[in-house]
């Protein structure tokens, strides 16, 4: 295929994942790694290198309008950051020792629990009644604005929440994507915090968990320039679009939607990995 | 409370560091973008099989060398090896920052994470 088609086809293709991945906070990995793969062809581990940039560019991206509201908790994130990136980098390791097609089995699993994972209504919380003696210690506790008040909040379940994060850092470093689904699990349901504070602190954590095992899938050579370019312009601009159209649509039709193909794919990953074809 | 207004002045400015840092990059990858779509015709090939990518653009010095001849790719890869680096830039920040403020428990947490991305850069 002569390579400007190929990149106009990969570069339409990461702007709707960009697009679809940010407004159901599934992120671009879970579309652009069966994309690249099923589709095209691609080995998966050029794959997870492309994917893995992009992740760091969406997060990066869209952390400054998050960040301007004065959702995120910094403390919470760099706290959970030490659990994500020594994981991610165990992560990253493993992928070396696994084959192809076992990483695609657990690629389509996890694919798989976060879609079914996001179709579930979401609740917000809004703290615990009261904190956990670590929380207060560690000083995790925040405010968040509400109908343009600050609203305090209580963290509690540190420790089990700390744990679940190195799971989604492994993942991250597994596979390449920034397991935002986990993340947010682990703050939302076992934290308790806020569902906005969630998700956009777990958002500013991704990129840093991409970060811990980029450098690693650099060095090893999964991160093919020819390829890696028009998916991270691509996902880049779909997720800056999405985050701007975020706030206006209701997205529960598109969140059934992207979830229903998100788990079409799973099931072709988990299909073709069994099968030994990657 | 001083403590979380020190962290809303904190939080403004990675957010802000983030933005040029993604911005800067994605105009290097622009860039050699531009250059590698007119100097390749085709390329799929290469990609269904892994041999991984050459050793210059495998490590930060043979992309600058790269870079600095105006390669294609070592363009492209300049431009992701600045986008990789902005979440450490954010995070030596946030961790001087903290030092600042006297904040020794999240110094501590910054300085492990700082050492973490560190190594994952430097080391194979």
């Amino acid at each position: 295929m002569p390579y400007p088609l190929f990149c106009l086809i990969l570069a339409c293709g990461s702007i709707l994942a960009g697009l679809l991945g940010s407004m159901t906070g599934l992120g671009g990995g879970v579309i652009i790694i069966p994309l690249l793969t099923l589709v095209f062809g691609v080995d998966i581990r050029y794959a997870i290198g492309a994917s893995l940039v992009s992740v760091i560019a969406t997060s990066s991206g869209a952390a400054a309008a998050y960040v301007r509201e004065g959702f995120t908790n910094i403390r919470v994130g760099i706290f959970l950051e030490v659990a994500t990136t020594l994981a991610a980098v165990g992560g990253a390791a493993l992928a070396g020792l696994l084959s192809p097609s076992i990483i695609a089995v657990v690629f389509g699993a996890v694919i798989f629990f976060s879609a079914i994972q996001s179709l579930q209504a979401q609740h917000d919380i809004s703290g615990a009644d009261r904190p956990d003696s670590l929380s207060v210690r560690l000083r995790l506790n925040g405010e968040y604005p509400v109908a343009g008040k600050m609203q305090p909040y209580n963290v509690t379940g540190v420790v089990p929440g700390f744990l679940l994060m190195a799971g989604a850092g492994l993942i991250s470093g597994l596979l390449g994507i920034g397991s935002g689904v986990v993340k947010v699990l682990a703050m939302d349901r076992i934290m308790r915090i806020p569902f906005k504070v969630s998700t956009t602190t777990s958002n500013f954590m991704i990129g840093v968990t991409a970060c811990a095992s980029a450098g690693i899938y650099l060095g090893r050579g999964y991160i093919e320039p020819a390829l890696a370019m028009p998916v991270m312009l691509g996902v880049l601009a779909g997720s800056l679009l999405g985050a701007r159209y975020l706030a206006r649509a209701r997205t529960v039709v598109l969140r059934r939607v992207f979830a229903a193909v998100v788990i079409l794919l799973a099931a072709e990953m988990i299909f073709n990995g069994l099968m030994g074809r990657f | 409370m001083p403590d979380k207004a020190a962290d809303h002045r904190l939080e403004q400015t990675l957010g802000r560091v983030l933005q040029i840092g993604v911005f800067t990059s994605a105009a290097v990858v622009g860039l050699g973008g531009v250059l590698l779509l007119a100097s390749r015709a085709y390329v799929t090939p290469l990609l269904t099989s892994f041999t991984g990518v050459r050793a210059p653009l495998r490590s930060v010095p043979g992309i600058l060398r790269g870079a600095a001849a105006f390669q294609p790719e070592a363009l492209v890869q300049l431009g992701l090896v600045l986008l990789i680096a902005t979440p450490l830039l954010r995070v030596v920040l946030s961790l001087f920052g903290f030092i600042r403020r006297r904040d020794w428990i999240y110094t501590t947490a910054s300085l492990i994470v700082t050492g973490v991305l560190v190594a994952g850069l430097i080391g194979r």
